[in-house]
């Protein structure tokens, strides 16, 4: 298990990679159309969702999950 | 939209028969939100990025995008360049659009655009590939700086953003006006179709307009007063306004049917 801070929170996980962790947390479900709309990022850096699988958790990563609101 | 149209307008490789852009924030719901997206006829919608809240947030993406319309992702709550830049790539990632409204602006009572922060993001994301429409100052020598930096449109403020003041920068945005070579679109403080549509009349290529819609009465009415008022506005630019006077010009001559009578 390794720690991370997930969207502000403290976390403990046994995934290995970003795509397991956002399927553990409900962000990733079956339909790859739920992830229209939303952006993920790792210690203030976008991480590409077509590269979700191949990030590597790393001990007090510090992961954020952006979505999109009303705004002018 | 038809290709041959001769009012469209273009901003980057994007166009727009629509000459409205719209907002989305302040509305009572998301039905009011979409029946008025509608009923403006706008083409281009902003949203902005935020952290997500599970479970409580509404999600307006699939509604909006059953209108037809193209979203405008904006940079609103970066502080400084480096927020902006960072916003922007995730709305890219996000909304699979290279369309950015860029907005920085670290003051939360006037929120006016920084414009030291908007230029270095502007020159950031132009490199990163981004069509950028910066938010700014009614500044025409930040404009131009804008424009070279390789932004699509400048949006200078027409008075601060939510304020319904109307165009409390009018004198300068007709030098940014006279001076651009991209499109200006006119933003924030325009508070009644009276207002885009002297904007327009003035030469603006466009005008985005949130609260004056959102906060309306009847803000599904509203929507459709500013898409006329735009038209209308446009319309008159284009035709040319006759020249104004101090002295009375008659409409018909007078004096001929004077001397007439005197016969």
């Amino acid at each position: 298990m390794i720690k991370v801070i997930y969207n502000g929170e403290v976390r403990e996980t046994g995934c290995s990679t970003l795509l397991e962790l956002l399927k553990e947390t409900g962000v990733v479900k079956d339909d790859p159309r739920s992830l229209f709309g939303i952006a993920v990022g790792v210690n203030d850096e976008m991480v590409p969702k077509s590269r979700l699988d191949q990030y590597i958790l790393r001990e007090n990563d510090r992961i954020e999950i952006f979505t999109m609101i009303a705004g002018g | 939209m038809d290709l041959k149209d001769q009012n469209a307008l273009a901003i980057g490789k994007y166009s727009f028969s629509s000459r409205l852009f719209m907002g989305t924030g302040k509305f009572s719901s998301s039905d009011v939100m979409c029946s008025a997206v509608k009923a403006s006829g706008t083409e281009l919608v902003t949203v902005a990025v935020r952290r997500a809240k599970f479970g409580g947030y509404d999600d307006i993406l699939q509604p909006l995008l059953k209108t037809g319309v193209r979203l405008l992702p904006n940079t609103a709550g970066s502080r400084v360049a480096k927020e902006a830049v960072y916003a922007a790539n995730l709305a890219r990632d996000a909304l699979e659009t290279d369309l950015i409204k860029l907005e920085v602006h670290p003051d939360p009572r006037y929120l006016l655009p920084d414009p030291v922060e908007t230029l270095l993001a502007a020159q950031e994301l132009v490199k990163q590939g981004f069509t950028v429409m910066p938010y700014c100052q009614a500044d025409p020598v930040l404009c131009k700086r804008l424009e070279e930096a390789g932004c699509a449109c400048v949006m200078p403020l027409a008075a601060p953003i939510g304020t319904n003041r109307g165009l409390v920068t009018r004198d300068m945005l007709e030098i940014i006006l006279d001076q651009a070579s991209v499109p200006v679109v006119v933003d924030a403080g325009i508070g009644a179709p009276s207002h885009a549509a002297a904007a327009m009349e003035m030469g603006a290529d466009a005008v985005l307009v949130n609260t004056a819609i959102a906060v309306a009465g009847d803000p599904v009415s509203m929507a459709g007063a500013f898409a006329d008022a735009v038209r209308a506005g446009y319309a008159a630019g284009k035709a040319g306004l006759g020249k104004s006077s101090l002295y009375a010009v008659a409409t018909s001559e007078v004096d001929d049917f004077i001397a007439h009578l005197e016969d």
